[in-house]
């Protein structure tokens, strides 16, 4: 009986590893590929076990402006993850610790935000954006995404429950000003959540395709995303650089994710999606 | 009545509370929100209703009301757009319950205590949900790809012919459906985690004391226990794959031919390739006319949960 049981448990196992293998097997064989020569890669009969080089990951530095691309890339997702923070945390902390006429209106006109994705707007987007001029260009890549509702009501939730209303108050009798009493007291006491929204922020804006595709036009300005949406639309695709640059893209997050894992768990049980 | 801190009432209940020039402050707190919020989606949103009555178009940069011509035309049977919405459809309502299987399936494998090493598990099966639509696009395409694509380089060597995933107008769109699910699952993977630990050990204890089978006490016990969040689920996967777009932009363009064409990428190629504002924004209303609907189901299902 006991001897069955662990016999089921190796195979069950077994067969989840097997799984999981072939899970993301996809992503494996493009980076497998990403380190072949081009000929090996159209080879006939084709070849699956190939020597390994760095080949294309040379010509993607030498032919392309990947350089410039990431640069774009992490310019843009670490200024709109600084800017979506304070004002993420900026909104919450006026929603937890204030009473103030319409609040209830404001936190139900936030939350509705969500219920109006881009996809549905993308057009008039494209026209209030060239209207006040921020197609192509930073500002508009940075800014308009920089306010989300899942950030906001992260942070309610948090500082109301983490920060004490005493402490808000004591601050005040000795003459704190309510900027200083944020700066000063609500900052520093929401490391966590700090954490929590920076995380989602920068996967948000590191993998976004959409909002660039709306607002940028030329090279560039190009993030590495849009970069690689559009040399795979290409009519011919040079597969060897272009799986090169997509092992690349990928990299900033996994590596963020594989060291703060349980910022993403948060996000998510919250129900909400951006 | 309010309270204030000295203990009196409050003079300033009548206001909402708190003294106004701190209720300034709460104003000045959320303005960097709000008014990206009105700028960049209230007023987009509003406008769109506005131009789906109109022919404008993007390249002179005008238009004249023409009432709900632009409705009549889309709404015509045979209708590119009556066409794209109803291959989205079909799409959502393959994707859902899949989704909804799969996310269960991977949910329990790793909460249950048969496996090993669930953390790396749980962090494999969540990695797609990680990736960009451009990487997932990509990975996709050369995976499947005729010539040199892993499946049909192994039918190959095993002397089979190879797939014609994405060039077959039905294989494209099965093809398009199992990425998708393949991207969301993990996602809701940790949502059916979540609930599946709150739920409380004795609950488990008791199941196993009435001595059914593992499969009956899941059914019977488990599983109406998780309702709320398995209304969650499917609510939010049917929001996610109907506005889907990114993904299929780059995998497959909506091709071949239009086999793979959803409602978003109508609205992206009337605008921007055939310059229609008009009548994409037409498009837009209803496909957010029918988003609106499943988001305040969402909200619902929230309010209840807390």
């Amino acid at each position: 009986m006991k001897r069955k049981r662990r016999f089921l448990i190796v195979f069950v196992n077994l067969f989840a590893y097997l799984f999981a293998f072939f899970y993301v097997l996809p992503i494996l064989w493009t980076v497998f590929s990403s380190l072949k020569e081009e000929t090996d890669l159209f080879a006939w009969p084709p070849r699956l076990i190939t020597k390994l080089t760095s080949v294309n990951y040379q010509s993607v530095f030498l032919k392309t402006p990947i350089s410039l691309f990431i640069r774009n890339s992490f310019f843009i997702s670490i200024s709109a993850t600084a800017l979506t923070v304070l004002i993420s945390l900026m909104g919450g902390y006026a929603l937890a610790k204030y009473q103030f006429r319409y609040r209830r209106f404001v936190s139900n006109f936030t939350l509705s935000m969500l219920m109006i994705p881009l996809q549905v707007i993308m057009v008039p987007v494209y026209l209030v954006l060239s209207k006040i001029g921020m197609i192509n260009t930073l500002w508009g890549l940075i800014i308009p995404p920089s306010a989300t509702p899942t950030g906001i009501f992260l942070a309610q939730r948090y500082i109301h429950s983490a920060i004490p209303d005493e402490l808000l108050e004591s601050a005040r009798i000795d003459g704190a000003g309510e900027w200083k009493i944020f700066f000063w007291i609500v900052l520093p006491l929401s490391t966590p959540l700090l954490a929590a929204i920076s995380v989602l922020s920068f996967t948000w804006r590191w993998n976004d395709f959409l909002w660039p595709l709306i607002v940028v036009g030329s090279p560039k300005l190009y993030t590495i995303q849009l970069a690689l949406g559009m040399y795979a639309g290409e009519h011919i695709v040079q597969w060897g650089p272009l799986l090169a640059m997509t092992t690349i893209s990928m990299l900033p997050v996994l590596i963020v994710f594989l060291l703060l894992q349980k910022y993403f768990v948060k996000g998510i049980t919250t129900g909400a999606i951006k | 009545m309010r309270v204030c801190r000295e203990g009196k009432p409050s003079r300033f209940a009548k206001t909402g509370g708190m003294p106004l020039n701190k209720q300034l402050m709460a104003w000045l707190f959320l303005l960097p929100n709000l008014l990206i919020f009105c700028i960049f989606i209230v007023t987009p949103a509003l406008s769109s209703f506005y131009f789906s009555f109109t022919d404008y178009d993007m390249l002179t940069f005008s238009g004249k009301f023409i009432g709900v011509t632009n409705f009549k035309n889309l709404l015509q049977p045979s209708s590119d757009f009556v066409r794209a919405l109803l291959r989205t459809l079909i799409y959502t309502v393959t994707v859902v319950p899949l989704v909804f299987i799969c996310s269960l399936g991977l949910s329990i494998m790793t909460t249950s205590d048969f496996f090993y090493g669930k953390p790396f598990l749980r962090a494999l099966f969540y990695w797609p949900w990680l990736l960009s639509p451009s990487i997932i696009g990509i990975s996709w395409k050369w995976f499947l790809d005729y010539d040199a694509g892993l499946i049909n380089t192994v039918l190959m060597k095993l002397g089979q012919n190879p797939v014609p995933w994405l060039i077959d107008k039905r294989l494209a769109f099965i093809s398009v459906t199992l990425v998708t699910i393949w991207n969301v699952a993990g996602y809701f993977m940790v949502m059916f985690n979540a609930a599946l630990t709150t739920i409380p050990n004795e609950v488990y204890e008791a199941a196993a004391l009435d001595g059914a089978n593992r499969w009956v006490r899941f059914w019977k016990i488990i599983f109406p226990l998780l309702k709320p969040t398995s209304v969650l689920v499917v609510v939010l996967a049917t929001i996610m794959t109907m506005r889907n777009f990114e993904i299929i932009y780059v995998f497959t363009a909506g091709g071949p031919g239009t086999a793979t064409t959803m409602v978003a990428q109508r609205i992206y190629h009337t605008a921007f390739m055939e310059r229609r504002l008009g009548l994409a924004s037409a498009m837009s209303v209803i496909l957010f006319c029918i988003l609106i609907v499943l988001s305040l189901l969402q909200f619902k299902i929230l309010e209840e949960e807390k």
